[in-house]
């Protein structure tokens, strides 16, 4: 067994499966504030229309958005996915990673919500009522006020979640995109032998321990006041 | 004509009723307690005050501008509601500082926004005028905007015959305002807290802080926004026994200063010492309203009595407890 052509292969799938993660977070974090925002419209059909999203979103496995995802183009607009390829001017693979990034992005958007909605509904309302006496904007009242408060409260629910998706990221092998977990997968037939295996297994672990001290850091950092 | 009235404030939440025919007035100056018992309407009356509820009907006017009309079919917009509420100042029950925020920066806090929003304004201004120099636009709005780019140049100190035309230099002298502005507001904030007696803990966070000294700092942090009328919601009731003092102490000295001050309190004592004139509410109306010798050697209403008679036994069983 060739170890630097397995290592090599491997972070080549790794590079796939950091992408996916960052891909995944820039956009979901932003968009699931957004959604948060609207599970909690005083707007009624908003309020409930989010809502609803969310529960089908968490409540159905993760794999099988990915695929529903990836049948969209055809089964929705007709187009084969070949051509949908070749009309965005991109190649078949990358068009999968797409897909498999839309369904990781509306799937953890609806979870960070969740988050984020508990977390601003436990900021006591006398932090907004002061916020009004004092005359500040509705936007200063979150931006200044209550906005950091949520951060600290999100840190530790976040921190879950987002070692979930570095361990989720292995999903993206159902549309055939190579992330770390598929490279590894698909070396153990060459090599005949199930160290890929292992060796993604502690790509894994050391993705998740930097990131576990990274959140172990900013929750201390956070600690300089109680409530 | 008195310098706050409130006219017949009426509030419902639903179907329960929880203002009836509100009417009361009091001059600059004065000192008014608000006592009754619990539930009798004291914080919604607080509350409408400060325009973080509506009444359904009634009228308020403070230093001859009427600022609510319940007549008048026009809501207000977000920002019209925000010049009303500056006029006055709330102390809640429970302080609600901002737990992030150092002593100096609570108190600084809303002072120095408003600073920053009133700065951004002006340079939105300043680049427009850029703007219209450089694509030598000459627009009607330059009329239209001469008073206000007026009130740049004097807030921000222009020399006579300046314009905002020559805007490298306003905005030098926007910036050197801003610095300026706010060395004054820090100052004023180290003098808040030197009156409050908590100069030593300006850089500690609110958790750092007893209840006590809590509330002395949000006092300081509303007073820093000079409110017309200062109203406090029962400003001892979630401190222990042995903080109220310290608290109360810092209420009267305000007086001294001839602040105007609407203090809801379950302190007999203290409202009896520090007030003008006394408001007795029970189920949602003023029931009874007078000097403190009135309203304590003197009350009229059996409610006034009862209310008086019990909250004695309170206090007896209180000092029994010491
Ligand atoms: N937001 C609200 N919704 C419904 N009822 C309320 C609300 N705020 C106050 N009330 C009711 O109004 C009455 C008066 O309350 P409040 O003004 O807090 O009295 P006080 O401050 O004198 O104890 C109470 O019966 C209370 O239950
Ligand atoms: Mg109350």
């Amino acid at each position: 067994m060739n170890v630097s052509f397995v290592l090599e292969t491997l972070f080549q799938g790794f590079g796939k499966t950091v992408l996916l993660f960052v891909v995944t977070l820039v956009l979901a974090l932003p968009l699931g504030l957004i959604f948060a925002f609207g599970s909690m419209s005083k707007f009624k059909p908003i309020k409930y229309l989010v809502k609803t999203i969310v529960w089908i979103i968490r409540s159905t496995p993760l794999m099988l958005q990915i695929l529903l995802v990836s049948f969209v183009p055809y089964y929705v607009f007709g187009t084969y996915t070949v051509n949908l390829a070749d009309a965005l001017k991109v190649e078949i693979d990358q068009l999968m990673f797409i897909f498999v990034a839309i369904a990781f992005v509306i799937n953890y958007a609806c979870y960070f919500s969740e988050i984020y909605r508990g977390a601003i509904q436990s900021i006591p309302r006398g932090q907004y009522e002061a916020g009004k006496v004092l005359g500040l904007k509705k936007g200063q009242i979150f931006f200044r006020i209550v906005l950091f408060q949520v951060f600290r409260k999100i840190l530790a629910p976040m921190s879950n979640e987002i070692i979930t998706l570095v361990k989720d990221t292995a999903l993206a092998s159902v549309l055939g995109v190579v992330d770390l977990f598929t490279a590894a997968q698909n070396m153990v037939k060459t090599v005949i032998s199930l160290a890929p295996l292992l060796y993604a297994g502690v790509f894994y672990l050391v993705f998740n321990g930097i990131l576990t001290l990274l959140f172990g850091f900013l929750e201390k950092k956070m600690a300089f006041y109680k409530e | 004509m008195a310098y706050l009235t409130i006219d017949n404030f009426n509030k419902n939440f639903g179907k329960t009723v929880v203002l009836q025919g509100i009417n009361f007035s009091m001059e600059k100056g004065e000192v008014v307690s608000i006592i009754g018992s619990s539930g009798s309407g004291k914080t919604t009356l607080l509350r409408c005050i400060n325009f973080l509820e509506t009444p359904d009907t009634g009228k308020m006017t403070l230093d001859g501008e009427v600022l609510f009309d319940s007549s008048i079919e026009k809501k207000d917009t977000e920002g019209a509601l925000r010049t009303k509420r500056l006029n006055f100042g709330l102390v809640f029950q429970s302080f609600n500082l901002f737990p992030q925020y150092k002593v100096l920066k609570n108190i600084m806090l809303a002072p120095l926004l408003m600073l920053d929003e009133r700065c951004k304004k002006y340079r939105r201004r300043l680049t427009v005028v850029a703007l219209e120099n450089v694509l030598k636009l000459k627009t009607k709005r330059a009329e239209k905007n001469a008073d206000s780019d007026k009130e740049i140049l004097d807030i921000v100190g222009a020399d006579d015959g300046e314009t905002v035309k020559s805007f490298k230099r306003v905005a030098a002298l926007i910036r050197k305002y801003r610095s300026e502005e706010k060395s004054k507001i820090a100052n004023e904030a180290n003098e808040l807290l030197a009156k409050i007696g908590l100069s030593e803990k300006k850089d500690n966070y609110p958790c750092e802080l007893s209840g006590g000294q809590c509330q002395r700092v949000a006092i300081a942090r509303a007073l820093a926004l000079s409110p017309k009328i200062l109203c406090f919601d029962e400003p001892t009731s979630a401190l222990d026994p042995e903080l109220t003092s310290e608290v109360l102490k810092v209420i009267r000295s305000l007086k001294g200063d001839d602040r105007t001050m609407l203090i809801v309190t379950h302190e007999m004592e203290f409202a009896k010492n520090v007030s003008d004139k006394i408001i007795f509410m029970a189920d949602g109306v003023v029931e009874e309203m007078g000097s403190p010798k009135d309203i304590f050697e003197n009350p009229q209403s059996e409610k006034l009595k009862n209310f008086l008679s019990k909250s004695k036994e309170n206090n007896n069983d209180e000092s029994i407890k010491e």
